[in-house]
C-alpha cells in the first residue's frame, strides 16, 4: 500500500512529481551547475567586467604599468564624436539593406531549389561563396571592382552604368559595393536555412492547397511561409549578429574610405583599439555595440518565442 | 658571538658585495655586456652568437624581400651561424604586431623594422640605444662606419633619432619621392601644348606645381577627345592615409617650406603644440591640390600608393610623384610607361602664385626612411646577436646584392658610387641635371640623382615625428578625401584638420 501510495502520483499525475522527487534536484543544483557557471564566468563575465573596467580607464599595455582612472571621459568623448554616430548610421544602413536582400533572395533561391531535380548539386555550387573566408572574398572583389583592371568595373563602364565614375573610389557607391559582396557571400546561408524549413512543410497541406486551386505563389504565402517562419527568424538573427560586427570586407575593400563613407562602427572600433591602441575608448564603443546586439537579438528571439507560444498562425493572420 | 655566526655574516656580506659589484658592472655604460670578450679575428667575431635564432618583423618592401632571399640563400648563416626568421607584413599589420609586443614588454621580435614616422615616432622608447654597440670592439662593425655622410642625405637623421640622442635604428631601406612622367607623351604632344600654353612642355628642377597643373589640365582635355591618352596627375588618395599626408605635405613644403607643426623635424616632439593647418598657406595649398585632383582619373579616390602605380603602368595617368623604389616596376617593358618611356626627376617646385608671404620656393621632397633596430626588452645575448644582423643588413656589400636581387632602395651612399651602379643611373634627360631615363641594369638607380638632390637641403621635409602620428595622418587623409570628393571646401578642410589635430594634442 505504501508502495502504491508512493507510486500513484507518478502514475496518475504525471505533471506533479512527488515532493521528495521535486526537492531532490535542488540539493544537487549548486554543485552540479557550479563548474559550468565557473567556466561561463571565466569565458564571458570576466572579459565583460574587464571591458567595463577599461571603458573608465586609460589603459596601459605594459605589464605592471598602472591604468589611469578617467571617469566618464571615454564615454563623453564617444557620445560627442560625430564619427561614432556616423558609424552607427552606416552600420544600420549596411546591416538593414544586406539583411533584407539576403533574406529575400535566399528565400527565393530556397523555393527554386526545393523543386529542382538537381537540388544537391546546385546547393553545393551556391554554397561556394560561403566557404570563402570573408577577408579573401573582400580581396577577390577588390580585384573585380578595381578601376584599372577590374572585370566588373570594365563591364559596368562598358554598359554605361558608371558614366566615367568609379566603384570603390566613390562615396556614393562604395557602401553599396560592399553590400553586394555580403549578399553574394551570405545569401546561400539563408537559402540553406530556409530550404531546411521548407522540407518540414507538411505535404498534405500543400496538396490540399493545390487541390483548392491555389497557385504556387498563394500556396507559398498561405501554407509554406507560416511553416518556415522559425527558419527565417533564425536566418535574420544569424545575419544580424554577423553584420553588426563585420569588418573583414570593409578592411579589404575600402579601409573605411573614401572620406569615411564606409567607416561602419565596428571598423571605427577596430581602428581606435588596434591601430591607435586607445583601448579604454575602444571599450566604451564595444560596450554600446554589445548592448545593441543583445537588445536587438533579444527582440528577435522574443518575436520567435511569442510566435511559438501562440502556435500555428491563424488563417486571418496569414 | 660564536665563530659560526661571524662566518655566516662574512659569507652574507661577501655575497651582497659580489651582488652589488655585478649590478654596478651591469649598469655601467661601457656598452653591451660581454664587451670584454676577445676574438682572434673578424670571422670569429661574426661567429660569436652561433646557434642563436632571431626573429625580424618587417614591412613587405622590396628591400626586405631581397634581404629575405639573401637570408634564405644562407648568406647570413654562413657568416654568423645564426638563423633569422623574417616576418613580412603590410605596414599597418606590422605596426600592430610590433606595438602589441613592444608595449607589453614582449620579446617575440628581436629585430624591428622602424619606418621613421609611423613606427619609431610611436615606439621610440622601446628600441635599444645602438650607440654602445657601434663602439664595442668585441662586435663586428660596418667598414663604412655610421657617420651621417656615409648614408644618403638625411637618412640617418630621419631613421636614427626620435625625441633624444639615442641612436635607435640604422637606415635599412628608403622610399623617397621623385617625379615620374611619360616623357614619350611630353615629346609627342609638346608642340600642341606649347601652342596652347605658350611655353615648352618640358620637366626639370625649375618646373613648378603650376606648370604641372597645366600639364595635367592639358592631358585631361586630350583624354576627353581620345580615351587612349592618359589623364593628368596621379595622386595618393586611397586607403593608406600616411601617403596621402605625404602627397599633400611635399606640395605644401614646396611653398615657403610650410610644415605641419613648429617642431624640430629630426628630434620630433612628444608634445607638438598647435598645428599650422588652417593658416592661409595651407588653404592655398589645398586649393592647388584639389585642382590637381581634378586633372586625375575619376577613380583617384580609390588609388593608394600601390594602386596609383598600377594606374600609371596601365596608362591611366601621365605623371605622378612616386616613391623611388617603384622605378623597377615602371621600367618593365610590359607596362605603358615601361621600356624607357618614363623619365625621373626631382619633385616639382613651389609656384609664386600659390605662395603666401615671402618664403622660399623649393622642390618639396619627403620620404619614409626605415631603419632596423633592436628590441630593448630582448636578452643581452639576443641583442648582441641582433646587432650582427643590423650591421650585415645595412652594409654596402649586402645592399649591392640586395639591389641586384630585388631592385631595392639602398641607404648607403657607397652603393650609388659603385661604378656599375653609377653607370645604371641612366642618361641625363630634361632641362636640369637630375632627370634620368633608362635603359638601366638597376632601374631604381635611375632615380638616385633626383633622390640625392631632393633629399638634401633645402628640399627635404623630414617630419613630423609625433607620438600620435598615425592618428594625425588619419585625420589628414580623411579630410583631404572629403575635400577631393567635393564634400568640403579647401578652407573647411584645413580648419577641420586643425580642429581635430589640436584636439588630439590637447591644445
Amino acid at each position: 500500500m505504501a508502495l502504491l501510495d508512493r507510486a500513484s502520483p507518478d502514475v496518475h499525475d504525471v505533471g506533479n512529481p512527488p515532493l521528495a522527487n521535486r526537492q531532490q534536484p535542488r540539493r544537487y543544483l549548486i554543485p552540479l551547475i557550479l563548474p559550468a557557471v565557473a567556466v561561463l564566468a571565466l569565458l564571458s563575465i570576466y572579459p565583460l567586467a574587464w571591458l567595463i573596467y577599461m571603458s573608465f580607464h586609460q589603459v596601459a599595455l605594459a605589464p605592471g604599468a598602472p591604468d589611469t582612472f578617467v571617469g566618464t571621459a571615454n564615454w563623453t568623448r564617444m557620445f560627442g564624436n560625430p564619427q561614432y554616430w556616423e558609424g552607427w548610421r552606416l552600420l544600420a544602413l549596411y546591416s538593414g539593406v544586406s539583411m533584407v536582400l539576403e533574406v529575400g533572395l535566399g528565400t527565393l533561391l530556397a523555393v527554386l531549389l526545393n523543386r529542382s531535380k538537381h537540388e544537391k548539386l546546385l546547393i553545393t555550387v551556391f554554397l561556394m561563396p560561403m566557404m570563402v573566408a570573408p577577408v579573401v572574398a573582400g580581396l577577390l572583389w577588390q580585384y573585380l571592382y578595381n578601376g584599372t583592371f577590374g572585370w566588373y568595373f570594365w563591364v559596368l563602364r562598358s554598359l554605361g552604368l558608371l558614366d566615367g565614375g568609379t566603384i570603390l573610389g566613390s562615396s556614393d557607391h562604395a557602401l553599396w559595393a560592399i553590400v553586394l559582396v555580403d549578399v553574394w557571400e551570405w545569401t546561400p546561408l539563408v537559402a540553406l536555412i530556409v530550404l531546411s524549413g521548407l522540407k518540414l512543410v507538411p505535404k498534405d497541406q500543400m496538396e490540399a492547397s493545390w487541390m483548392d486551386g491555389a497557385g504556387p505563389v498563394r500556396s507559398f504565402f498561405q501554407v509554406a511561409l507560416p511553416s518556415i517562419k522559425a527558419s527565417l527568424i533564425i536566418a535574420v538573427l544569424l545575419r544580424f549578429m554577423d553584420n553588426i560586427r563585420i569588418i573583414d570586407h570593409f578592411i579589404a575593400l575600402t579601409g573605411g574610405g573614401p572620406a569615411n563613407s564606409t567607416k561602419v562602427l565596428p571598423l571605427y572600433l577596430y581602428e581606435q583599439s588596434f591601430s591607435f591602441f586607445e583601448l579604454g575608448y575602444g571599450s566604451s564603443i564595444a560596450l554600446t555595440l554589445l548592448l545593441v546586439t543583445i537588445i536587438v537579438g533579444k527582440l528577435v528571439v522574443g518575436v520567435f518565442e511569442t510566435r511559438e507560444a501562440k502556435g500555428p498562425m491563424s488563417e486571418e493572420e496569414v | 658571538m660564536t665563530s659560526s655566526n661571524l662566518s655566516r655574516r662574512l659569507i652574507l656580506g661577501g655575497g651582497l658585495a659580489a651582488g652589488a659589484a655585478a649590478l654596478l658592472s651591469a649598469c655601467s655604460d661601457e656598452g653591451p655586456s660581454a664587451a670584454s670578450r676577445t676574438f682572434a679575428n673578424d670571422a670569429e667575431r661574426w661567429m660569436q652568437a652561433k646557434g642563436t635564432k632571431l626573429t625580424f618583423i618587417t614591412e613587405n618592401t622590396p628591400p626586405s624581400t631581397g634581404i629575405k632571399q639573401l637570408v634564405d640563400r644562407g648568406d647570413f648563416k654562413k657568416l654568423t651561424g645564426i638563423d633569422v626568421e623574417i616576418l613580412q607584413f603590410d605596414l599597418p599589420v606590422m605596426l600592430q604586431k610590433a606595438e602589441l609586443d613592444l608595449r607589453s614588454g614582449g620579446t617575440a621580435y628581436d629585430l624591428l623594422y622602424g619606418q621613421d614616422k609611423p613606427v619609431t615616432s610611436v615606439l621610440a622608447d622601446y628600441f635599444e640605444d645602438l650607440r654602445p654597440y657601434t663602439k664595442d670592439t668585441s662586435l663586428p662593425q660596418a667598414e663604412q662606419g655610421y657617420a651621417e655622410d656615409s648614408w644618403y642625405p638625411n637618412y640617418l637623421a630621419v631613421a636614427g633619432y626620435a625625441y633624444s640622442d639615442r641612436l635607435i635604428t640604422l637606415p635599412y631601406d628608403a622610399a623617397d619621392s621623385v617625379f615620374c612622367y611619360r616623357r614619350d607623351l611630353f615629346e609627342k604632344y609638346g608642340k600642341q601644348f606649347e601652342d596652347q600654353y605658350g611655353y615648352a612642355m618640358k620637366y626639370g628642377p625649375e618646373t613648378t606645381y603650376k606648370n604641372v597643373l597645366d600639364f595635367g589640365t592639358f592631358f585631361k582635355k586630350l583624354h576627353e577627345q581620345d580615351s587612349t591618352v592618359p589623364y593628368g596627375m596621379g595622386l595618393h588618395l586611397g586607403q593608406f592615409a600616411w601617403t596621402t599626408q605625404l602627397d599633400i605635405q611635399r606640395l605644401l613644403y614646396a611653398h615657403g617650406q610650410w610644415r605641419d607643426f613648429d617642431i624640430d623635424d629630426i628630434q620630433g616632439a612628444k608634445d607638438p603644440g598647435p598645428t599650422k593647418w588652417g593658416d592661409e598657406q595651407s588653404v592655398l595649398g589645398l586649393e592647388l591640390y584639389k585642382k590637381l585632383f581634378d586633372t586625375s582619373t575619376p577613380d583617384a579616390l580609390s588609388l593608394g600608393t600601390v594602386e596609383v602605380a598600377d594606374a600609371y603602368n596601365a596608362g591611366k595617368v601621365a605623371m605622378l610623384s612616386q616613391f623611388h623604389e617603384f622605378a623597377a616596376s615602371f621600367e618593365d617593358d610590359a607596362n605603358q610607361g615601361g621600356g624607357t618611356k618614363t623619365a625621373y626627376d626631382v619633385c616639382p617646385k613651389g609656384d609664386p602664385e600659390y605662395l603666401v608671404g615671402s618664403g622660399k620656393l623649393v622642390n618639396g621632397t619627403n620620404c619614409g626612411i626605415a631603419g632596423i633596430g633592436i628590441n630593448a626588452a630582448a636578452s643581452e645575448e639576443q641583442k648582441r646577436a641582433a646587432w650582427l644582423f643590423v650591421v650585415w643588413s645595412t652594409q654596402v656589400e649586402t645592399q649591392k646584392e640586395n639591389l641586384a636581387i630585388s631592385g631595392g632602395a639602398p641607404t648607403r651612399v657607397a652603393v650609388g658610387e659603385d661604378p656599375k651602379i653609377k653607370a645604371a643611373q641612366g642618361k641625363p634627360y630634361g632641362t636640369g641635371d637630375t632627370g634620368r631615363i633608362g635603359p638601366s641594369d638597376f632601374p631604381n638607380a635611375l632615380t638616385f640623382p633626383a633622390v640625392t638632390v631632393g633629399m638634401g637641403s633645402p628640399n627635404a621635409v623630414l617630419g613630423p615625428k609625433i607620438p600620435k602620428f598615425n592618428q594625425y595622418v588619419t585625420i589628414v587623409g580623411n579630410e583631404v578625401q572629403k575635400m577631393c570628393a567635393g564634400q568640403t571646401s579647401p578652407e573647411a578642410c584645413a580648419k577641420a584638420i586643425q580642429t581635430q589635430t589640436d584636439q588630439l594634442h590637447g591644445v
